[in-house]
Parts: C-alpha cells; structure tokens; sequence
C-alpha cells in the first residue's frame, strides 16, 4: 500500500514537473517519439514504450541494434539505435511468463544533412533506461528516464531530461498500459521563448488472438493526447507463423501532433534466437519511403 | 379463265419483267430522295452502272429517319437480349422490328441479315448522325435473288433514299502475270529510250555534307532508289515482250527529293497518325516497332471479321505500304520509311493505324471499306491511306476485256463511300463541334488513293474529286506499264516498273539477295519495304509495284508536312495545295496523264517561305533596375517572302518587361536577378523563336547585395524567427517546411524571387532541424536548416 500511494506522489510530481504545453504539433525534440524498433514501426508504431510492460512476458533477455532512413523525402536523417532489456525476479509460481522486474537500456544517434550556408551537421542523441515492477501478477509499474539532445550548430544544441511513467497489466491475451509520456522540463529560445516536450497522456491497447496450430495474431491500438492538445491513434496487427516468420502492417493517424499520418507494413523472420525485421513507412505527404532495419537477439 | 383475264395476266407478267429490267439499268435512278451529284471534268458523277464488279446478295440502302429508329430499337433489344430468350426473326433469320413495311421487304427478298453500314460511333455519334452516316443499312439475301428485285422491294419503304450494290475492291499492287507483260502503247519503246537517256534526281546534285546528314544508317536504304538516287545506280536491263525489246540505259533515275527534307525540316512526328486503309499491317515487324497503334477499340481494327475486329491479319501488302510511310528510319534495321523519324537522336516517326480490310484471299466490300475509312477520323488518323480499287475484272482473266471496260467507264462512286470520305476530310483531327482538337496537328483530313492498275482512263473511288489520286512511275519519270492515267490523276509517284517475265509470282528475296535477284527479275525498278514474314522463312523485306506502292509516297510526304507544319490552324487544304502545288513537272512526260511528280522539297518550298531565324540573341546584361535597350527584330528574323511577321514575347514580369512598335523591342529591367525571355515571330503559317538570358545586377545604385545565382537561396540556414526563400523562378513556387519529425509547418506557393522572397514565418515553432523543399519548373530543390 505504501508502495502505491508512493508511485502515485511520484507520477504526480512528474506532472508537476512538466512544462506548459507548446502549441500543437510545435513541440521541443520531437525525435523523443520517433519509434526506432522496425517490428513496432511497421505496426504503424502501435505500441507503448514502457518498462512497465516487461515483467508480463517476453524474452529474459534480448539485445539489438536497428538503422532508420527517416524522411527521405524532404531532409532525411539517418538514426542507429541499440539497446538491451531483461526481465528477472519470479513471481513465486506464476511460472516462467511472469517475472517481478524488467529493466532495459537504450541509445539511438541520428544524423542529418549539413544545414545550408554550412557544413555542419545537426544531430541528435538519446540515451534511456527504463524499470518495471510487477505489484501484482496482473498489474505493473514502470518509469522510464530519457536523456534527449540535438546539436543544431558548432555552438548551439538543446537538451532535456524526460521521464515516462506507466501503469500496465495483462489479463490473459488482453495487454494494456495507461500513462504518461515525455514529461519534463522544456526548452528555450532567446527570441521565442520556452517549448515544451511532446508529453502526452497515452493508452495502449492490445489482444493475442488465440488461434490453432502455428498461427499467431496479434492487434494493437496506441492513443496519445498530447498536452499541446493534438491527439493521436495508432491501429497496428502482426501475424506470426510458428514464431518464425511475421507479417505486421499498421495506421498512424497524426492529427496536428508532431508526427504526422502514415500506414505501414513489414517483416520479420527468426531462427535460432536472431531475428531480422524490416518496416516501411508510406501514405505520408513527408515520411513517404522511410524505412528501418533492425537484428535483434534472444535469448 | 377467259381470254380477256389471259391477256391481262401476260400483260401484268411483261410489265413485271420490264420494271425488273428497268431497275437493273437505273439501279438508283429515280426513287431516290438524295441523289449523289459531283462535280467537274474529269471527276465523277453518279448515275447508272454496270452490274460488273458488284457483290451479288448484298444490297446497301440510305433509309429514313423514321425507320433507322426503329431498327435501332430492335438492334439496341436484340444486343440486351443476347443470350436470354429468342429474338422474333423472318423466316431467313433476319431480325424483325417494329416497321410492317421493313418487315415485309425481310420477308420479300428474304433477308438473312442487317446491319448499319457506319455502327454507333459512341462519343462521334453525334457528327456521324450529322452527316447522316448512321441512315445507311446493308442488307444480306440470296445471291439467287436478282438485285434488281431487292432494289424494287426496298424501293418501297417510305423515305428510302439512294439504294446500291457494294463494289467489289481490289488491292492495287500489280502483281506480275504469269506471261509477258505489255507495257502501254507507245510509252516505251527501244528508240524512245535510246533517244531520252535517264533524267537524275535533284539530289543526285547535292553536296556529300548534305547526304551524310541526312542519309540514314538503314542497311538497305540503298535499294530505295525511291526515296534517294544519286544517279549512279545503273538501270541497265532488257526485257523482250511482245517481240519488241524494252530496256532503260544509263546511271540515273528519279527520287522523290527527299534528302533535304530530311536535313533541313523533319523526319516525322509521332502527332501525326496515318490510317493505312488495306491488308493488316505487321505489328510484329521489327522495323516498325512501335509504329503501328496496337489493335483496340481506341487502336488498328479488322474490318473483314466482325467477330474477331481486333485481331489483325496482316499481309506484305498492307505492310509495305506501312513501310514505305513510316518504318523505323536510322535504326541501322532495315529500310528508312518516309517519315520513320530518326531513331538514332530519339525522334519517333508518323504512327500507323491499320484498318484491315483483307484478309488472303478474304475481303470487304466497298462499304465495309467505307466504314474503315470513317474510322480513321473518329481515331486520331489525319491521312487516309487507300490502296485498292474498285474491280472490273470479272472474268479473272487478268485483263480487262471491253465489256468490262465498258463498266469501268461507267463506274462511279457509291454514295456511301464518298460520304465517308467527306466524313474523314471534314471531322479527321477535330472534336464533334468541327474546331481542331487542341493536340492535334490539322484540321481536317487528306485521302489518298492508289489510281489503279489496269492501264486504263478510269479508276474508282480513286476519281472521285476530294481524293487526291496518285499515278505511278518508274525510276525514269514515266508511267508505270500498269498505271491507270486522265485527267483525274492529281500526281504521281514511284510505283515500280518491273517489267520482263515472270516465271512465278514470288515476289520475296532472301536478305542480300535484292540487287542480284531484282536484276535478273527487273525487281530493281521496282520499290523495296518491309513485308510479312511468310512464315517457314522469315523474310522481312520485298520488292513491289503498283499504283500501291506509288499512294503511300504521297502519304508518306503528306505525313512529313503534317509533322513539320501542323498547329493550331493548320488546315488539311494547306496541305493538299503544298502536295500538289509543289510536285514537279519537269521530265514528265503525259501522254498518259498522271499528274506532276511528287517532289517532297517542292512540297516544302512551295508558297510561303517560313520566317527564318538569323541570328540568337545574345545575353544582356542591365546594371541597375530602370535600365533599359531598344532591339531591332529585323537583325534577328528575316521573312523571304516579305510578310510582315508578328511578334510575341514570353517570359516577362521578373527581371524585364517588353514592348514592341513595328520592328523594335524595347526592354526594361524591372527586378534584379536573372531571367530570360523567349520572342516569337510568326508569319501566317510558321512561328520561329528566340530566347534572351537577362540579367539585372542591381535593385537600386546602393544595392551591393549580390545577384542570385542559384535555382533557390535563404536569408541563412540558421534562423532565429524567419526564413527567407528566393528562387530563380519568375513563377509561382511551393515551399514546403516539415520538423525533424516530418510533421508539415509551413506550406505555402507563391512567388519567391530576389526581389521579393517568400517569408515563412517559423516564431511559432520550436528550435530544431527542419527540412525545407522548393518546388518550381518541375523540380524540387531540398536544404536542411535549423532554428535556434
């Protein structure tokens, strides 16, 4: 009990934490909502990036590494990502598909083209960590603390804390999670003044169909409200075959938030613990030809 | 029964058999409510005709209004009903309609079918209902049935009008009989030609730099002594015929003068189609690759099998005429078409459509060919290329005895055939309102006919005045040994004059067997094209004469002046004047009548001289905004006619502004920066232009800011409120500013010059990486900037 009523005074003060909302879609460092994994981009990105989903399931560990081709079309970057996440601790006889804890760690590097009247080119960073706690053995906690930075100039970049925090469960093939993402402070402009992260409140859906034989079916749904006060959805579904081979396609319906509408399709194939995903990105008046690569490992 | 009633009924039974006998002479006489009249010497009239050369069991009638619609009724029901229950039919299995009095003439001459001559046209219907093509009606009964009495029984329906039997036709290439060949009277004997050695070409005059301009790389473009003869090949060839010995001595020989056409005008536009109106043409062939408009209902179509109407046949006849106008030319394939275009610098030539209207041995009659014809208009085609004839041969003895001559004399044209034709002159290359279609090169259409070959005074429908009809020459100018001749004859054109004797009709050589196979043949007088490949061997090329190699010459040059003169306002009559005004009379020798000699340059030159182009305008630089410089156009376009030329003047508004007063142009930097304008002068067929790179440097004495020089700048890549976008562009532009995200900030168009830049306002949006895309002209520019 103690326990929660603390979870709840930190969610809180994270809230407190974030700064006023910019205008929709104007948001600060956008690029801490850019989804980099290929398998959950190629859902139309349906996913929620939470720790607190980790002790429900999974791999006890898995590492990957991932490139992204993002917005080829009008001012492309090029983003590498990497990451690693585990989860550990049981849950006394809930078996292996629960664990008390998961915790992982992530890093992604993108750069773009040189600005022009220069050679320089801006980049952006982002290092994460995140840890989920099972309360219960249907319902989690988790919190994610992000580091976000983009280097505009020789001499100017911005940069910012952010935190997710989480509520989730997972009652048979049904997963959710119901939180808050990107809270923390803004940043600020000599001549424009403060803007705010993309934080939103954000709900995530998601049912495994339970299907015979080697068939696998899963449908997803994301919904974010941004504090700006662009609200978004996401629709995504993955088919697996035998857990070896997965077709995955998806909507994002953008609104005026900072990423706009896209559909999406991809694949992935697994053998012996590797798996290989690719999704690409079309629909889009600007993401139109993204694509990403990502290998994962499991173990 | 008394002798009273027996006289009577051997009256009635006479007056029966004269009436029969009576509509045998005057087949469409005085029934008629519109009768064909044409016009002056020479051309022909309708009126009466033979029986020969008409189809037995087929009769083609101009029916009323009122009746059209309700056999359209009864077509339009039958066609919904297809498939489901029965159709009410005469006792011949004609479908019955609604009309008692056109019911009884289905049962009378026991009808088994009937049709429209001219089918729905779909979006053309409207014009082809105008021209009252949609009136006439073919009908199909026993050919034991006299047509005498169908005309009588039709002869009965309220409001018929011209009622006749189909002609038979005939392709117009003078296969070779099996038996010595006689050329006309008087033509060419041994002393004619001793005493009138082989007149040269123009071009056998031609500089070597025009001819390596403009000779194409096409491997037996040297056997087209049609299209290029530098008077060096050697005709020297004898022949016995009749116990006299012909023969032509000496290097020399016509062409067509083609060469300078080819250098100084055009090869062909892929804007102007040719509807060769004959055999099927090879789709396949691979020296007309790409040129034939693939079978559809928007493409080539077979006139002979309406169950199968677009899978064509294709036959050598119909595929060397398509050759002769239009094989791929400079493709180092094959021969070099007319107007084959130049496929070594990327220029496609004229397209063919193919309207099959034979098929071997199988063919239409004269009103399918009608149909065929008319098609040619309601699909893009602004030539129509016809060589065929009507056929008087009716014994099929391979000549023409005096009775059959007799019904050549008589002939005339059927009533539904001149109407195509004029339906093809007045709508080809128009919409249903009569105005030039906005892409098509001319308004209005030519027809072109093969005179025939039958060394004789008439030809139909090659007589019929709107037609241009084309005689046929050997390589000495004179008349071919088959050609038909008068007064009728517009021109005249390489035919071939093969003659000697002919073991076998074989008229295919293997590949590099042409110069000695015609020789001994008398093959090398003749004209050498693409052909169908015969299927155990392929050949693809074969020497032919006739009056059909020699029409599509003339198409060939008629489809060169549609490509080099055809816009807006560019009629078909300007074409006909420039083809017939321009042929030449020199060397010809008409005591057979065949008209001028097609001369292509002639066809250029003829008339008006094109304004001509002197000099380009140099670059011109103004200082300051203000400035400005008087040009006299007359330096820079020259008229040899001496017409006044207009002048127009594109480009204005972003650095410079023109006015023009008589010859001389005034400009005046308006903006700083870099533009062009482009003047166009024009006389009252061709336009010429000029384009002008100005550049101003300054917006006022104190501006030091440099000019732009590439297609788009900023104010900076690094902004802090505002971006600023200028472009070379003097018209509109759209910029375009996504996030790092890809989320869209800023979309606007606009124009965005030095002058005046476009200005996205960014205050609202947060520091970051944006991209930026600028898109005018047809190109989109992309930079990366970044708000701080």
């Amino acid at each position: 009990m103690n326990k929660r009523i603390l979870a709840s005074a930190l969610c809180l003060s994270l809230f407190a934490f974030h700064a006023s909302a910019a205008e929709p879609g104007s948001e600060a460092l956008p690029f801490l909502r850019l989804h980099q994994n290929p398998a959950s981009l190629a859902a139309g990105a349906a996913t929620a990036g939470t720790a607190a989903l980790l002790p429900f399931g999974g791999d006890r560990l898995c590492a990957g590494a991932s490139y992204l081709s993002y917005m080829p079309s009008v001012s492309k970057t090029d983003y590498i990502s990497g990451g690693i996440s585990s989860r550990f601790g049981s849950f006394g006889d809930a078996g292996d598909e629960l664990s008390r804890f998961g915790a992982t760690l992530n890093f992604t590097r993108g750069a773009g083209r040189e600005v022009y009247g220069t050679d320089y080119k801006p980049s952006d960073l982002l290092l994460n960590a995140g840890f989920g706690w099972a309360m219960t053995r249907q319902l989690s906690i988790g919190l994610n603390l992000s580091y976000a930075s983009q280097s505009l100039t020789e001499d100017y970049s911005l940069k910012a804390v952010a935190a997710d925090i989480f509520l989730a469960g997972k009652f048979g093939g049904f997963s959710f999670a119901a939180g808050a993402s990107s809270l923390g402070g803004g940043v600020g402009s000599e001549e424009t003044g403060d803007f705010s992260l993309p934080a939103s409140a954000e709900a995530f859906f998601a049912y495994d169909f339970p299907l015979a034989g080697k068939h696998g079916l899963r449908a997803s749904l994301d919904a974010d409200y941004y504090f700006s006060g662009a609200f978004s959805a996401a629709l995504g579904a993955e088919y697996a075959f035998g857990d070896i081979a997965f077709a995955r396609a998806g909507y994002r319906y953008g609104g005026d938030s900072i990423i706009p509408s896209f559909a999406s399709a991809g694949l992935g194939f697994r053998f012996k613990g590797f798996e290989l995903d690719a999704a690409y990105l079309f629909a889009s008046e600007t993401l139109g030809g993204s694509f990403a690569l990502g290998l994962v490992f499991h173990l | 029964m008394s002798k009273i009633s027996i006289i009577l009924s051997h009256g009635l039974r006479l007056l029966r058999s004269a009436a029969f006998a009576t509509a045998s002479l005057l087949f469409i006489g005085s029934c008629a409510r519109e009768e064909y009249r044409e016009m002056p010497s020479g051309k022909a009239e309708s009126g009466e005709y033979s029986q020969i050369g008409r189809v037995k069991g087929v009769v083609v009638a101009e029916l009323s209004e009122e009746i059209c619609a309700i056999l359209e009724e009864a077509a339009a029901k039958e066609s919904l009903q297809k498939g489901q229950a029965a159709v009410s039919r005469s006792s011949a299995g004609a479908l019955l309609t609604k009309s008692a009095a056109f019911n009884s003439v289905l049962e009378d001459i026991k009808v088994s079918s009937w049709s429209r001559v001219f089918p729905d046209a779909g979006e053309f219907e409207p014009r082809t209902r105008a021209a009252g093509l949609h009136r006439w009606y073919r009908l199909e009964y026993p050919d034991t049935i006299p047509a005498a009495k169908a005309a009588l029984s039709i002869k009965e329906l309220p409001g018929v009008g011209t009622i006749e039997a189909p002609h038979k036709i005939r392709r117009t290439s003078a296969l070779p009989p099996a038996r010595a060949v006689t050329a006309l009277p008087g033509t060419r004997t041994a002393a004619f030609v001793r005493a009138n050695p082989l007149p040269t070409a123009p071009t056998a005059a031609l500089p070597s730099s025009t001819v390596a301009a403009a000779k194409p790389d096409d491997p037996y473009f040297k056997y087209q002594w049609d299209l290029y003869n530098d008077g060096s090949r050697n005709f020297n060839v004898s022949a016995r015929a009749n116990g006299k010995v012909y023969y032509l001595s000496s290097n020399g020989g016509a062409d067509l003068n083609l060469l300078p056409v080819w250098q100084k005008y055009t090869t062909g536009s892929s804007s102007v189609i040719v509807a060769v109106v004959d055999e099927g043409v090879d789709l396949s062939h691979p020296d007309l690759n790409g040129v034939v408009i693939p079978a559809g209902a928007a493409g080539s179509k077979n006139f002979v099998n309406s169950r199968t109407p677009y899978k064509i046949t294709s036959g050598s006849h119909g595929t060397h005429v398509a050759g002769t106008i239009a094989a791929v030319r400079n493709n180092k394939t094959g021969v070099a078409g007319i107007a084959g275009g130049d496929w070594a610098n990327g220029v496609s030539g004229v397209k063919i459509l193919s309207c099959e209207i034979f098929d071997g041995e199988a063919g239409c009659t004269d009103d399918g060919c009608a149909n065929a014809i008319k098609w040619g208009a309601d699909h893009g085609a602004l030539i129509s290329q016809n060589s065929w004839g009507n056929y008087y041969d009716e014994n099929e003895d391979g000549e023409i005895d005096s009775e059959e001559l007799e019904a050549a004399r008589t002939d005339k044209i059927s009533t539904y055939m001149a109407k195509a034709i004029d339906y093809f002159i007045d709508n080809a290359g128009c919409d249903n309102n009569g105005a030039q279609l906005p892409d098509s090169p001319m308004k209005g259409g030519v027809v072109i006919f093969a005179a025939g070959n039958d060394a004789i005074q008439y030809g139909v429908p090659a007589d019929y005045e709107k037609v241009i009809a084309v005689g046929a020459t050997g390589p000495d100018y004179n008349i071919s040994w088959y050609s038909n001749y008068g007064s009728w004859v517009d021109i005249c054109a390489p035919g071939g004059d093969g003659f000697g004797k002919y073991e076998d009709e074989d008229i295919r050589y293997s590949i590099g067997d042409a110069d000695a196979v015609g020789n001994s043949r008398g093959n090398i007088y003749n004209l050498y094209a693409t052909v169908k490949g015969d299927g155990d061997e392929y050949v693809n090329y074969g020497y032919m004469q006739g009056t059909s190699m020699a029409c599509p010459h003339v198409s060939g040059v008629a489809a060169l002046l549609a490509s080099y003169y055809g816009r807006q306002g560019f009629t078909a009559e300007m074409l006909r004047e420039r083809l017939i005004g321009g042929a030449s009379n020199a060397h010809i020798d008409n005591r057979y009548y065949i008209g001028p000699y097609l001369d292509a340059l002639g066809a250029f030159t003829f008339g008006n001289t094109p304004p001509e182009l002197l000099k380009n305008f140099s670059d011109r630089i103004f200082a300051v905004v203000g400035d400005s410089a008087q040009i006299d156009l007359s330096d820079y376009f020259y008229d040899a006619d001496g017409d006044a030329l207009n002048y127009e003047v594109q480009g204005e508004g972003a650095v410079a502004e023109c006015s023009i007063s008589g010859n001389t142009m005034t400009i005046t930097a308006v903006g700083k920066g870099n533009g062009s304008i482009t003047v166009t002068a024009s006389d009252s067929e061709i336009s010429i232009s000029s384009t002008m790179q100005i550049t101003v440097k300054k917006r006022d004495a104190d501006d030091d800011e440099p000019i732009l020089t590439t297609p788009v700048a900023f104010n900076s890549g690094v902004v802090k409120s505002s971006l600023s976008v200028s472009t070379l562009s003097g018209s509109e532009v759209r910029v375009k500013i996504a996030n790092s995200t890809g989320k869209v900030v800023f979309d606007k168009s606009g124009i965005a010059t030095q002058t005046s830049p476009l200005k996205a306002d960014l205050s609202k949006c947060a520091p970051g990486r944006y991209g930026v895309s600028v898109k005018f002209d047809g190109k989109t520019y992309k930079y990366t900037i970044v708000k701080i």
